[in-house]
């Protein structure tokens, strides 16, 4: 099976007399029996079995204590330290909004609005680009009204066109509570 | 060697939590600050009789004015909030110029409670300057002596959608 040839080992390159003397001064090999290598194995299993690591109890719980309110603190770090944008405020603030507020919101001009303001999902009500959903945004896109070059993501509730109901749309978002 | 490991963890998460309170209790800070001393905020003082039951009910209205100097005031933002109890929201008016005589926007959800964002805005030629009425906020108080109100101008623009600093002000509107 050993198809690799001998290794080179130093005690070729030695002179004869210093191998001998270095075989000569160790210690004879000792041999212990299977049985008594079996006897030793078990005598220690059995010692070994019944033997219980005492840890100490309130270090442990200290350390996990401290596992726990570390991982927190830095979930909550991260929290705190991402930047929060007033989109994601606004866009927070209408996932706040349940089926009760909806049924309670107005019609203004015979225009269902809250639910149009739903459909419209948060995007595009910033006209300005201030960063901020106010009447401003409203009054930027009646001015373009007179306008034919809308931008087509101006368009709150979807139905293909920059109207007065898309104004309608964008004060109402800047008044909600 | 495994306690070795561990420590290190434990020390860096425990600086992260103290780095976490100490963000947050800034953060409160400013959040404290900012809701007790908006930019532009207003506080004032709707006068009531001191002699009546606590569930006494009255009905006041507040105008509310914004001067906007010489600049032709053409859209703008109030917020009114009561700071005490006993106030609710029960109807909004329009205001005295043409340009803003329709009521504003605002949210039907502020009727009978006590904050409400007031909006306007006009594409009309003539556009009020100086000091001007824009609209009326008719409370409903409960219990006596006067009540609380902080009021703001979030925003104002001229026709050209130019920012401008207009003030404002409210006062009990003359029955």
């Amino acid at each position: 099976m050993n198809q690799f040839p001998p290794p080179d080992l130093p005690e070729d390159e030695l002179p004869q007399e210093l191998v001998a003397a270095i075989r000569a001064g160790q210690p004879p090999a000792i041999s212990v029996p299977p049985d008594i290598d079996a006897a030793v194995l078990n005598s220690a299993g059995r010692h070994l079995s019944t033997v219980t690591v005492a840890r100490p109890a309130g270090r442990h719980r200290l350390r996990w204590a401290v596992l726990s309110v570390g991982t927190v603190a830095a979930a909550m770090l991260l929290v705190t330290l991402l930047p929060r944008s007033p989109d994601m405020e606004t866009n927070r603030s209408m996932a706040r909004k349940s089926s009760a507020d909806i049924s309670a919101s107005p019609v203004v001009a015979g225009l269902s609005v809250t639910a149009d303001i739903a459909d419209a999902g948060g995007f595009g009500a910033d006209i300005d680009g201030s960063g901020t959903v106010d009447i401003l945004d409203a009054f930027v896109l009646a001015r373009s009204l007179s306008r034919p070059d809308h931008d087509v993501r101006w368009d709150q509730n979807g139905d293909g066109q920059v109207d007065d109901s898309d104004v309608q749309l964008v004060a109402m978002r800047a008044v909600m509570l | 060697m495994k306690r070795a490991r561990q420590f290190p963890i434990i020390r860096t998460l425990f600086a992260a939590s103290l780095l976490c309170v100490l963000s947050l209790s800034v953060r409160a800070q400013q959040e404290a600050e900012t809701v007790s001393q908006p930019p532009g905020a207003m506080t004032t003082d709707i006068p009531g009789p001191e002699q009546v039951a606590d569930d006494a009910v009255r009905f006041d209205a507040v105008d509310v004015f914004v001067d906007a100097g010489q600049e032709s005031l053409a859209a703008w933002q109030f917020e009114f909030q009561s700071r005490t109890e006993g106030v609710e929201i029960v109807g909004i008016e329009g205001g005295d110029h043409p340009a803003f005589a329709a009521p504003p926007f605002y949210d039907p959800k502020a009727m009978m409670h006590n904050r409400v964002i007031l909006a306007a805005f006009s594409t009309a030629e003539k556009l009020p300057t100086g000091r001007s009425r824009v609209a009326r906020i008719h409370l409903q108080l409960t219990g006596p002596g006067s009540k609380s109100c902080e009021t703001q101008l979030t925003t104002c623009a001229t026709a050209d959608g130019r920012k401008i600093a207009a003030t404002h002000s409210i006062a009990v509107a003359a029955k």
